[in-house]
């Protein structure tokens, strides 16, 4: 069985391309015990979980769906990391449309990049991409139609979220000015002013890894 | 022409009456369509009567492109080696001092995307890697606006490799994470005295389809991957060649080698007339790939007719289609040309059911085999028949679970049950043909168990396959041919030999006198097959649409003529007998009667048996839905594209969620409102009805008559051999062909086989394109072997297996008489049932 990973990854201001939210399937309930202790986070790039958990779990029929910062497979961990390293600060894309990646020491992914507006960042806007990876190339492949699919519908519905509670426009110029001074990390809780948007994020991926499993 | 009457013959068994009264003349004007765009031909052929699988897709050749380039180590200096939109002339290329200062023509400039732009997306923008690794990558190009040609949009290729004597890590990790790219390739490694040199390059393919088309490079990915293993090793090998070639004498110094950076100057490989030939392929690729719509899997389509959900009637069309192929194909009632290829196909049926251009990471065995069959004739009208009923020998696994209901789901094996076949033949063979009373040879106890329960829906039907043996009895077969005492004819057991006797006696054929002017079918085919003669008919322009006119004739004649073998060198000379036989058939017929000829009809019964069979039967649009090249069950790509829209909104509009929580994790609970899962898909084997020229990557196909066809199946052979042995390790590889020529009415099997079991005595070939896998290592020769399993005079098959499938043909045919005569030709569930088991023996 191919292995199918759905994740949310950042370019931190702070701490660089990482990765905010990984969603996979596995038999057994193989969750993150402990945070990373050498995982440097800020409100930008962690997941924030009620109560301050580490885990999301779905149980469909027989198998676990896990969302967590990061994969417990350490060689996944590891080609997650280089992927989105590639994608947000090599990558030239463009931004509305899907792009493969196909990397025969880390795996194969079909992402999308966006970007999502706040004052608060440095040019007044976030960099985020939405992948699908997986260590089969031709599952990727076959699936493209359906994952870009949902790749754009997930995408919108936070890039819409964001408008809906932006409320810099209402500000003067000078406001503006003075709020794109102060540079500071911010969650997409609270960007997208949704309290449950990585419990959302996580019931997306089930269905996205479901469909094309 | 031939299409329109085609058309007409079709229509006139699917409609009936009306269209049978009018006179030949006024039924021409009537239909315009040709015989590749009839209702029926895309039933049969496609399973579904959706126009738009034949539409053909509009690329225009000026748009694609290929680029080569090389990193030069620093942000953002790239240097172009090769560029396909550069117009150089041949002086150029032999002036390497005015290489860097060749200007870019200014029309091409325009309809083209800059070049530093499609080097952003091949290298990024960040900092020069230190991987070597080859990458992939898929960008979809913004759109270029051209006053000429109109805007168009186009995707990128990119596959990024480097030149590097340092050694593999070989550092796969052990874990369930276990990266499997589409086809392994094994990367090109330089020798230089200095150590860790490293480059890195990128090699850029323009392809003109919008974005929305992303079907056509998903579903082709396995050939595209192929395609760019291929150059990829070429470039590579161009590379090394001109590195080699500048050792500084006296001394281990390399003009490109600086700061140990391989670093050519720019536009090395321009004017390559290796790379522009490889850019003829990647369109001829594209335009193959994207407009040959794939055969719906037939085989997989039977299995299931009777489940998916409602009636689908294809296991009655090929009936019919074989039928009538045994009826008007067969040189007399003994010449078993069917038979005989049935014989050949059916072992053979697992191994047809792999794609040519595939690699199993399951598979334990160091092994590849590599089977296809190439129909050769000048008549698409038989091709289009022959295909359908070949290609429902072809099983695919992955259509059959996708089209079979999963609560009925039958595992193929028990099917294996009752009726055995050699109890019948007593049955028949007390019975005469032209006796009314046809025992069907089916157990009657059986009989009478399964019609119970059958007002709803066929029962699962119980039948034996045909023995087949399987691996051994090919072997077997080889035997009959390297040794004139035919062990393989040996038959064996008193009963078969029983029953050879009597089913060449009682051939079902009723000799009835035909009134000619009654059967459309006859004055239809008749005149087709004059006007069939001529082989220029065959061309897939009047058969699916004028893309492959229109894109050819782009292209100067100079390039033309590089055409069929661009991989290969000239055909070799010295094994040219069957060639020469070939070209030989062409010019002058052969005395026999051609099959690509439609014989007299020999009854009038077959014309009525279709007229009423379609009548009762008609295709239910809601059944499948599929595109060029994947099939859909219960809904349609769009309709996944909605249900996904849905669920997303669905859940991003959620307010609550039923979140149970410890210390590590909350649990969710999967929303239950969802809107339905997705349709599920399948990619289609790459079987097709017609090309104009032979494909490798298609594992059925037809081709039109050409003395050359011959050779590019072998050729592409050796490519098969050569591929999978330098890029996947395997040793022991086997790639065979079921050439059939239809005109010589002829069947050869073409095998080639690699590995350490090789005999010395067998024509050794040494491959033309060797010298492109510069790593190429010689495991051993390559055993050719070219053998005519089928002649009109002889027949060196499988004869105790040719004789029971042609008892099973002739069951087929008794059963559907005596139906005729019972019932009025009535499609009853137990006509239904004995017919199905008689078809499964054949196809299970
Ligand atoms: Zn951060």
């Amino acid at each position: 069985m191919a292995n199918f990973t759905v994740c949310l990854g950042h370019f931190c201001e702070v701490h660089g391309p990482c990765s905010i939210i990984s969603t996979q399937i596995s038999k057994t309930k193989n969750i993150l015990k402990t945070k990373a202790s050498n995982l440097q986070t800020c409100q930008s790039c962690q997941l924030s979980l009620p109560n301050d958990v580490n885990n999301i779990v779905t149980k469909s029929k027989n198998e676990f769906f896990i969302s967590s910062q990061y994969p417990s497979n350490q060689d996944l961990y590891r080609s997650l990391t280089k992927l989105i390293m590639k994608i947000l600060s090599v990558e030239t894309s463009d931004i509305s449309k899907p792009l493969f990646l196909g990397d025969n020491a880390n795996g194969f992914t079909l992402t999308r990049i966006f970007k999502i507006k706040d004052l608060n960042a440095r040019g007044g806007e976030r960099k985020y991409c939405l992948m699908i990876v997986s260590d089969e190339e031709h599952k990727i492949m076959k699936n493209w139609r359906v994952s870009s699919n949902y790749l754009n519908e997930i995408i919108d519905f936070l890039q819409s979220k964001v408008n809906k509670n932006d409320n810099s426009s209402k500000g003067n110029n000078n406001d503006n000015y003075l709020r794109r001074s102060l540079v500071k990390p911010k969650s997409l809780i609270e960007l997208c002013g949704d309290k449950q948007i990585f419990i959302k994020l996580h019931l997306s991926a089930i269905e996205l890894i479901k469909d094309i499993k | 022409m031939i299409g329109r009457l085609f058309r007409q013959n079709s229509s006139s068994s699917l409609n009936l009456d009306t269209s049978q009264q009018l006179p030949i003349q006024q039924q021409l004007q009537q239909s315009g369509q040709n015989s590749y765009e009839d209702g029926y031909t895309r039933e049969i052929l496609y399973g579904v009567n959706d126009k738009s699988i034949l539409k053909p897709f509009e690329l225009n050749n000026k748009f694609f492109r290929i680029v080569v380039s090389q990193d030069g180590g620093n942000l953002r200096t790239k240097q172009v080696l090769f560029d396909s939109s550069m117009n150089e002339t041949k002086s150029n290329k032999i002036n390497n001092n005015t290489k860097s200062n060749l200007s870019r023509n200014i029309l091409t400039s325009k309809i083209h995307h800059n070049i530093n732009e499609l080097h952003d997306y091949m290298f990024g923008c960040g900092l020069p890697t230190i991987e070597h690794q080859s990458v992939t990558k898929i960008h979809i190009l913004p759109i270029v606006n051209n006053q000429t040609y109109g805007s168009y949009k186009s995707i990128l290729i990119t596959r990024l490799f480097s030149l590097t004597d340092s050694q593999d890590s070989n550092d796969q990790p052990i874990s369930d994470w276990v990266l499997k790219p589409t086809l392994p390739i094994n990367e090109t490694k330089i020798n230089t005295n200095s150590k860790n040199i490293s480059s890195r390059f990128g090699i850029g393919l323009v392809i003109p389809l919008p974005d929305d088309e992303s079907d056509i490079i998903s579903n082709n990915w396995n050939v595209i991957c192929h395609y760019l293993i291929v150059l990829q090793k070429i470039v590579g090998k161009k590379l090394i060649n001109i590195l080699s070639e500048n050792v500084q004498e006296g001394t281990n110094q390399n003009n490109y080698i600086i700061n140990r950076r391989i670093q050519f100057p720019s536009y090395t490989l321009s004017g390559d007339n290796d790379l522009f030939n490889q850019l003829i392929k990647l369109i001829k690729l594209t335009n193959y790939n994207s407009n040959i719509p794939k055969l719906i899997n037939s085989n997989s389509l039977i299995k299931t007719s009777s489940q998916i959900p409602k009636f689908h009637p294809i296991l009655i069309n090929w009936v019919v289609e074989v039928l009538n192929w045994l009826e008007f194909k067969e040189l007399n009632q003994s010449s078993k040309f069917l038979s005989s290829l049935f014989a050949l196909i059916i072992p053979l049926r697992f191994q047809l059911s792999e794609n040519p251009i595939h690699y199993d990471y399951d598979s334990t065995s160091n092994s590849k085999d590599i089977v296809r069959i190439v129909i050769m004739t000048g008549n698409p009208m038989v091709a289009k028949k022959l295909a359908f009923i070949i290609n429902g020998l072809i099983p695919d696994s992955k259509v059959f679970n996708l089209l079979s209901d999963d609560n009925l789901s039958l595992d193929m094996n028990e099917l294996d049950i009752d009726t055995d076949i050699d109890d019948d033949d007593d049955n028949l063979s007390t019975h005469s043909r032209l006796d009314a009373e046809i025992d069907l040879a089916l157990d009657d106890e059986n009989n009478d168990a399964i019609s119970e329960d059958y007002n709803y829906k066929p029962p699962v039907i119980n039948s034996k396959p045909i023995p087949i043996k399987g691996r051994s009895s090919f072997s077997s077969l080889d035997n009959s041919f390297s040794n004139p005492s035919f062990k393989g004819w040996d038959i064996g057991k008193s009963t078969t030999s029983t029953s050879i006797n009597s089913t060449s006696k009682n051939l079902p054929i009723t000799k009835s006198s035909l009134s000619k002017s009654s059967s459309m079918a006859y004055l239809s085919s008749s005149l087709n097959s004059s006007l069939s003669s001529s082989t220029s008919n065959y061309s897939l322009t009047k058969l699916g649409g004028s893309f492959i006119d229109k894109w050819k004739n782009s292209f100067n004649s100079s390039m033309n003529t590089n055409y069929d073998n661009i991989d290969y060198l000239p055909p070799n000379k010295s094994n040219n007998v069957n060639r020469k036989l070939s070209v030989q058939t062409l010019r002058t017929p052969s005395p026999a009667i051609e099959i690509e000829e439609f014989n007299l009809p020999k009854t009038q019964s077959m014309v009525d048996l279709n007229n009423n069979l379609k009548k009762s039967i008609k295709i239910d649009d809601d059944l499948i839905s599929r595109t060029k090249n994947s099939v859909y069950k219960d809904g349609t790509f769009i309709s996944n594209d909605n249900k996904i829209k849905n669920k997303i909104s669905t859940i991003m509009n959620q307010e609550y969620f039923n979140i149970e929580d410890d210390e590590l994790s909350i649990d969710i609970e999967p929303i239950n409102q969802l809107p339905n899962e997705l349709c599920n898909y399948e990619n289609l084997l790459p079987n097709v009805a017609f090309t104009d020229e032979f494909r490798s990557e298609f594992i059925l196909q037809s081709c039109p008559i050409n003395p050359r066809l011959e050779q590019q199946v072998i050729n592409s052979m050796k490519n098969d051999l050569l591929f999978y042995q330098n890029n996947c390790k395997i040793n022991n590889i086997s790639s065979r062909t079921i050439f059939i020529s239809l005109r010589a009415r002829e069947i050869k099997l073409i095998e080639m086989k690699s590995g350490e079991t090789i005999s010395p005595t067998n024509i050794d070939s040494p491959s033309p394109i060797q010298s492109y896998f510069s790593d190429f290592k010689r495991n051993g020769s390559y055993k050719t072997s070219i053998k005519k399993v089928y002649t009109p005079t002889k027949n060196h098959g499988d004869r105790e297996l040719i004789n029971i499938i042609d008892k099973n043909l002739n069951q087929m045919n008794d059963l559907f008489y005596q139906n005729l005569k019972e019932t009025n030709n009535e499609y009853n569930n137990e006509f239904y049932e004995k017919l199905s088991r008689l078809v499964f023996k054949l196809i299970n």
